[in-house]
């Protein structure tokens, strides 16, 4: 933990240096931490998700934790690139891709709310 | 003179010498002699294996309807109850799991600033989380409805049974009126399991979906009010169709009585001397035909008891599972997730009231008709 927190600071001060010298690397050194952070944050979940699934291997929720995990995959892509983009200036280009990520969660949520529909028209037949 | 004095002499002493003998009647009758063997033949594979296996050999022996007791009851109880304690653990450990998997949703969701990609992944998770949930009840609804229409099928299968056992003894009103109670009590059993409680469930599972999926919307008031209907709705009728019958029974049964002592007056006034014994002969038979009527009833009742309790336990032990698991989400602030427990609890416990209500009233009809009087013996 320390050295992500190291890792941080090292570039909020390379950022800081560089915004008074070479603005234009400014963006893309506070691109480059923002990325290497969120690599490591996935790296840390990874664990946990892999012990998830093994508790829930054959269980009835297996098939539903696969549907969660992209979900929140995207959506935290999604969040990381639309903040990007608002630290540039661009909030137009990050409200469509809020808007394109919230597409396909809904899309991902396709088949199961078909099986939801269908279980309630089960009870029928 | 001598000679007419001695013919008579030799006639009366020729009659003295044959041999006489009167028969036992202790034992005139059996369940067989009505049908029971057949009865049993025919619902041998519609009963669950393990109903099957509990149900004693000679279900329709006065010996063993003594055997029949609470004894044996509790035995029945606790070895239904073992069984259905496996499928009550997994589904409540699936349950706490799912609430676990939802407070670490939770969590995740705290690290999201987006309020539009917090509110679609709240939906996505609140999906994944109402299917998973439901999909552990859901095998109890199919099994209350088999169970309705086993039920109705083992009772068709006995009518006949109990209306030759009641029509032999003399009740002929008595058995026209309790095999219509009885026809009319089975006929609403089944139209309860095809028409009546699917839609119902399908009714309130919709309504859950809609206040689960949408938190500004508390519809669980709506549900509650369509349950309580419905379980109201089937007592009432359940209660009139059982007070109807009772009382028809019982006019009936006085009728019937009424006609066999007119006929065993006219008998014993018409016939001299052998007229009073065919009278007290026929009282005779009432008794083993009493004997009879009580046994097919208990027998009845046991079949209907051993029926139920599979079902209603699975039930029971599932929904002390699904209360355990929303107060453990009420206590994790999951609210979400504890109204949509609510929802299934209140779904499984029409499910219970179904199973009682159908079952008691079936029970009660066999008790009118066992502890009715043979109208022979009158």
């Amino acid at each position: 933990m320390i050295k992500y927190c190291g890792a941080a600071i090292c570039a909020l001060i390379a950022i800081i240096i560089l915004k008074g010298q070479k603005s234009e690397f400014a963006g893309i050194v506070s691109l480059a931490a923002a990325v290497l952070l969120f690599g490591a944050a996935a790296a840390e979940f990874y664990p946990t998700l892999k012990l998830m699934r093994g508790l829930i291997e054959g269980t009835s929720f297996e098939s539903y934790l696969g549907t969660l995990t992209k979900a929140l995959g995207i959506t935290l892509a999604v969040q990381f690139s639309a903040e990007l983009c608002r630290d540039a200036g661009e909030s137009a280009i990050a409200s469509k891709l809020e808007l394109v990520g919230k597409a396909e969660i809904i899309l991902l949520c396709l088949p199961l709310l078909r099986e939801l529909i269908g279980l309630a028209a089960g009870f029928m037949t | 003179m001598t000679m007419r004095r001695i013919l008579v002499l030799a006639a009366i002493f020729w009659l003295f010498m044959l041999p006489a003998s009167a028969q036992g009647t202790d034992e005139l009758y059996s369940a067989s002699d009505f049908g029971a063997d057949e009865f049993l033949d025919s619902i041998g594979e519609s009963l669950p294996e393990e109903v099957q296996e509990l149900l004693p050999a000679d279900l329709f022996d006065p010996a063993a309807a003594s055997e029949t007791g609470l004894g044996f009851f509790a035995k029945a109880g606790l070895r239904l109850l073992n069984a259905a304690l496996g499928p009550a653990l997994r589904s409540f450990s699936t349950l706490m799991g799912l609430i676990v998997a939802a407070s670490a949703i939770g969590a995740l969701k705290g690290a999201l600033k987006s309020e539009q990609l917090t509110a679609v992944f709240d939906f996505a998770s609140g999906l994944c989380l109402m299917l998973a949930m439901y999909g552990t009840v859901v095998g109890l609804f199919e099994l209350t409805e088999s169970y309705l229409s086993a039920l109705s099928g083992v009772m068709d299968s006995l009518l006949p049974v109990l209306t030759a056992v009641a029509a032999a003894g003399g009740n002929l009103s008595s058995a026209a009126v309790s095999s219509g109670g009885l026809l009319i009590g089975l006929d609403l059993i089944e139209k309860l399991a095809s028409r009546g409680l699917m839609p119902v469930l399908q009714l309130c599972f919709g309504i859950a979906m809609a206040s689960g999926m949408n938190g500004g919307l508390e519809l669980s008031g709506v549900s509650k009010l369509i349950r309580g209907c419905f379980s109201w709705g089937l007592g009432l009728g359940a209660a009139a169709i059982s007070a109807v019958m009772s009382f028809q029974t019982t006019i009936a049964a006085k009728a019937d009585s009424l006609s066999m002592r007119a006929v065993r007056f006219a008998a014993s006034s018409a016939v001299p001397v052998a007229g009073g014994i065919a009278a007290d002969a026929v009282r005779t038979v009432a008794g083993s035909l009493s004997l009879v009527r009580s046994t097919v009833g208990w027998a009845g009742v046991v079949i209907i008891a051993l029926m139920t309790l599979p079902p209603l336990l699975r039930v029971l032990l599932t929904r002390l599972g699904v209360v355990c698991a929303e107060t453990a989400a009420g206590i994790l602030g999951l609210n979400r997730e504890r109204s949509i427990l609510s929802e299934i609890s209140g779904l499984l416990g029409m499910l219970t009231a179904v199973c009682v209500i159908s079952a008691l009233m079936l029970v009660y009809a066999l008790a009118v008709f066992s502890n009715g009087a043979v109208a022979l013996a009158a």
